[in-house]
């Protein structure tokens, strides 16, 4: 036994004081007339047990504790190398409860518990705008962030900043709506901020020099650039001759005069490739592109995030309450349509804070996960309560030679809780593993452009957090594993248990119930876990078989832009596209060609305030979601007419003014009336700028051209597949007006050749002219991948669960079995066939089994609940996934019992019988 | 063996941490000077044993009631002297007030029952 040194000395004074005492008592017994030896033996005697005077002085000195923790780790040591087996099971099956929820907590600790590498993260906030209504507004206007940043009393400074995609070169052609990216260009993500961004967030240098307020001051003036570390690694090979080197970005010169030491990585998870002054915006969204040009004086025009730097003093509650105030002034002396009257404070110190959105999702997740440490630890308790019972005899012993009942409890617990602990570690290193393994997987799934893949930087590196929380939830599944079946084991039942030797007939049943009902619960939690993943799973088939009210198999979209000085020439870009589709519509395989502003299913979509005259009041707006398309479109895409007509080529651009309608949006509108031949304003239509406010556009509502209604349409999911259109407008194109629109091109096979041809066919008609092309399926794949990789988790979560259950109910079988030799030895003897002994068995897995299921469904219920917001045309009750997922875990089950009843064929009932 | 021997101090316990740190009173001893002038002191009446006596001393220690160093004895002999601390004189005088207080409503009691009896 070694002792600290500390401790050593102590236990060496002891010594020495109880050899001074007996030399002392010698001295006088020799004084008195004693011979030496008989004083020594005299002294002894009178002084008692040497050791045990030791044993209880030592008590005092308040570590008996530990000693009797070090004696109980030994002896926890020397029972799990008796029986590895029994403890490397029990390890593994926490390591993997401890570990998915180690894994899940060290991803939550790097969104939102580790502080961001910026000075003094505590004190940065987050501004988010809420308007009347309620909604949030993360994007501020620049004019709002001047009157915030001056008139405010609780920020020493106020950071604007902005996402910037933009190209390494010359400009991109003007494609579209700015999710289309030009073949041919290198596209970088950056950002652009305000001139305080680097002295705020005390960003470091690891070259050149940041730049300052001073250049960001008047638009276009200073075209520097501040590259960061990841960036310039990457593409310009760590060059140290940089700085000072001019870079072209968007089609602009830009100077680059910094780059960011490789700490610093800025406030968001994708860290930009660069940083430029805010004035240089319209460099970057030129043309066309939302706020080009009227951002800086436009207090409607929102185009920067916002982060503030908390005055000492201040609590984030107080900056928001005055936030609040100086906010609603804003909106009181500019009054505008959906302007913020409020703003919400939160830290911006981590990736993510945890609001109302994310809570029920981080709560759920927990959840789930959580249930899989249930799982473990009922499996473990199982183990514990099987060898418990082969240890009955050795605790009766201790517990009749005077071993108090805490003592063996707490000798029972330090065994679970070292098996939790060599859990926790394997779970850590689990974690660690999955998550190195996984995150580059799971990163190049995500359907995002390669560029911005490269940019991700969460650190998942496990620290002191994420250790503290798998200690403690290590030991809290020690402790909830080990419990019972200390309990159970210690109590004080001597005789019987150390009258009978070993497993007999009949016996040792008073476990049994406390182990089925642990199988029951695994079963039931197991069956919870396995319908919400069943539910996903269904949900994911529905979603990629849902009925978008359109084909659009086989259909592509294509965006025309031209290079070079015509780039925003939309007069110019309209011919070529003609020039284009011409070309197409002869090409082989092309059935059907149309035009359309928007393309379906890219998530983005026109919107318009319509009025309806003799319906309500005049000034009534509403809003409807409306796509500008030519007579072909319903064609390309076979959307089917259920009455009225389509519009004619002939009403394309001819300024005929007249509508085709959803289904619902004709119930929506004229649920009474036949909705052909109904009148519709249309705002959109209008022809002119957007107004700053509300009544400006209720005063201009009067003058919104009327449509009239000629077809209604199926009901489509133009915008998301998971939302079938709540209103949508059809419009032909207005004559001379021209937008960036798209080519929707169906072929009758496979567009795949045809879309090859697409660009050298566009280089045909002018060298400038630049093309994309997209299958409209793509956006599906984009549009899925929440449905998909929410299955997949909850499916692999669902599968681990299955698998510790199973176990545990193999686990439970089998030492049924080896509690029943006897018993079945006898009914071999007695005539019984191989498959009555098997079903003895089997009926009794499947009991269980069947208990599981009932209470599992009830679990389920209560998950489908939770995902109900999720599911897309499936009731939460889904009987296919209830159905089907307990049909599987049945198989499953039935295997797991199969297994070890299988084991008890093999019982030859001479040595069963005579083995008592 | 140990069960009997940790009873023991138990029941002792109050009254031997009053005899101890009465012995210590007037200046400093070893243990087995404690135990020797607890003998002497009682007439032979008491007997501490080693089994009582250490774990009490070092209790005493822990608390603070006594403080211990080593030093050498007439016998020049190196042992661990134990003597009053501050808290521990305080102590002394409250467990002394309090025994004698136990000691009155003792008396008191058998006096009235002695009384009963008679009368």
């Amino acid at each position: 036994m070694k002792f600290p040194r500390w401790r050593q000395r102590k236990e060496n004074e002891l010594e020495a004081e109880i050899r001074s005492h007996l030399d002392e008592a010698i001295r006088e017994r020799v004084e008195r007339g004693e011979t030496p030896e008989e004083a020594r033996a005299n002294a002894l005697r009178e002084f008692g047990n040497v050791g045990l005077v030791k044993e209880i002085t030592r008590q005092m000195w308040g570590w008996a504790s530990l000693d009797r923790l070090q004696q109980d780790l030994k002896f926890a040591l020397r029972v799990f190398l008796k029986k590895p087996g029994v403890a490397l099971v029990a390890v593994l099956t926490l390591g993997i409860g401890v570990g998915v929820n180690a894994a899940l907590f060290t991803v939550f600790n790097a969104f939102v518990l580790k502080p961001l590498p910026i000075q003094d993260p505590a004190s940065l906030v987050n501004l988010t705008g809420v308007d009347k209504q309620g909604e949030k507004h993360r994007l501020f206007s620049y004019l709002d962030y001047l009157d915030l940043r001056q008139q405010t009393r609780v920020f020493s400074d106020v950071v604007a900043w902005n996402k910037a995609r933009v190209t390494l070169g010359d400009a991109p052609p003007n494609l579209g709506d700015g999710d289309a990216f030009a073949p041919g260009y290198e596209y970088l993500f950056g950002q652009i901020v305000s001139g305080n961004y680097f002295s705020a967030l005390g960003a470091e240098m690891a070259l050149g020099r940041p730049f300052s307020e001073n250049e960001d001051v008047r638009p276009g003036e200073h075209p520097v650039v501040v590259l960061s570390h990841s960036f310039w690694k990457r593409r310009f090979k760590s060059d140290e001759q940089i700085i000072g080197r001019a870079i072209e970005l968007h089609g602009f010169p830009f100077t680059v005069i910094g780059v960011t030491a490789p700490e610093f990585i800025g406030v968001t998870p994708d860290v930009p490739s660069f940083w430029a002054p805010l004035m240089m915006r319209d460099q970057f969204f030129q043309a066309g592109a939302w706020g080009h040009g009227r951002w800086r004086t436009d207090r409607s025009t929102d185009v920067v995030d916002l982060l503030g730097r908390l005055k000492d003093g201040f609590t984030r509650e107080q900056a928001e309450a005055d936030t609040k105030l100086l906010i609603g002034r804003l909106a009181q002396t500019y009054p505008r349509d959906g302007c913020k009257t409020g703003v919400r404070l939160e830290s911006a110190g981590t990736l993510t804070t945890i609001n109302e959105d994310l809570k029920p999702v981080v709560l759920g997740l927990s959840l789930c996960f959580g249930l899989v440490l249930l799982i473990a630890c009922a499996n473990v308790t199982n183990l514990l309560l099987a060898r418990a019972a082969f240890r009955r005899r050795e605790i009766a012993v201790r517990l009749a030679l005077g071993a108090s009942r805490w003592r063996v409890v707490r000798q029972l617990l330090t065994e679970s809780l070292l098996l939790a602990f060599a859990g926790g570690a394997a779970g850590t290193l689990l974690a660690d593993w999955t998550l190195r393994t996984l995150y580059p997987i799971a990163l190049s799934s995500v359907p995002i452009p390669e560029g911005l893949s490269e940019q991700f930087s969460i650190n998942l590196s496990l620290d002191w957090r994420v250790f503290g929380f798998t200690f403690l939830l290590a030991s809290a599944a020690g402790v909830a594993a080990g419990l019972v079946p200390a309990l159970q084991t210690s109590k004080p039942d001597l005789t019987s248990a150390l009258k009978d030797d070993g497993p007999n007939l009949g016996r040792h049943f008073n476990h049994s119930r406390l182990r089925s009902g642990l199988v029951v619960l695994q079963i039931a939690v197991c069956l919870t876990l396995l319908i919400g993943a069943g539910l996903l799973l269904r949900n994911l088939r529905r979603v990629q078989t849902i009925d978008t009210g359109m084909t659009i198999k086989n259909v592509f979209a294509v965006g025309v832009g031209v290079s070079g000085i015509d780039r925003n020439n939309l007069i110019r870009i309209g011919e070529l596209r003609k020039q284009l589709a011409e070309r197409l519509r002869a090409a082989p395989g092309v059935v059907s060609l149309s035009e359309a502003q928007h393309q379906p299913l890219s998530g983005g979509m026109g919107g318009t305030s319509v009025t309806l005259p003799g319906q309500a009041t005049a000034g009534d707006l509403r809003e409807a979601r409306m796509n500008f398309v030519s007579a072909d479109y319903f064609d390309t895409l076979n959307i089917r007419l259920q009455s009225g007509r389509f519009f004619t080529a002939e009403e394309d651009r001819a300024g005929t003014r007249v509508v085709v309608v959803s289904e619902a949006t004709a119930r929506h509108y004229w649920p009474d009336a036949n909705p052909v031949g109904q009148r519709i304003g249309v705002g959109a239509a209008s022809q002119r700028a957007p107004t700053a406010s509300i009544e400006e556009e209720r005063a201009a509502s009067a003058q919104y051209p009327q449509y009239t209604v000629i077809g209604v349409v199926r009901d489509a999911r133009s915008r998301w597949i998971f939302q079938k259109d709540e209103t949508f407008l059809y419009l032909p194109f207005p004559p001379d007006l021209h937008w960036i629109q798209y080519l929707l091109v169906r072929t009758a096979g496979d567009p795949t050749s045809v879309m090859s041809r697409i660009r050298e066919m566009g280089a045909t008609i002018d060298p400038a002219v630049r093309v994309t092309a997209q299958r409209l399926e793509d956006h599906l794949v984009v549009q899925m991948y929440p449905f998909r990789a929410l299955s997949w988790l909850s499916g692999a979560l669902g599968m681990l669960a299955l698998l510790l259950a199973a176990g545990g109910l193999a686990g439970v079988m089998s030492f049924l079995v080896a509690q029943r030799v006897y018993e079945i030895g006898v009914r071999v003897a007695l005539g019984a066939q191989p498959k009555d002994v098997i079903a003895l068995f089997l009926k009794q897995g499947l009991r269980l089994t069947l208990l599981g299921v009932l209470l599992g469904w009830l679990g389920g219920a209560a998950i489908s609940r939770m995902l109900a917001a999720l599911l897309v045309d499936i009731t939460p009750l889904d009987p296919v996934a209830f159905g089907g997922t307990a049909l599987f875990l049945f198989t499953v089950a039935l295997l797991a019992c199969w297994i070890p009843a299988r084991r008890a064929l093999k019982v030859d009932p001479i040595v069963a019988l005579r083995a008592e | 063996m140990k069960r009997r021997y940790e009873n023991r101090v138990e029941l002792l316990q109050g009254t031997l941490d009053l005899l101890i740190l009465q012995t210590l009173q007037w200046g400093g001893r070893h243990g087995y000077g404690v135990s020797r002038a607890i003998r002497i002191q009682s007439g032979d009446a008491l007997q501490v044993d080693a089994g009582s006596l250490y774990p009490a001393l070092h209790r005493l220690e822990r608390k603070k009631w006594i403080k211990s160093e080593w030093t050498i004895s007439d016998n020049h002999q190196r042992v661990k002297t134990y003597c009053l601390t501050a808290i521990g004189k305080r102590q002394l005088a409250a467990e002394r007030s309090n025994w004698e207080k136990l000691v009155e409503a003792m008396a008191s009691i058998l006096h009235l029952a002695e009384k009963e009896s008679e009368g």
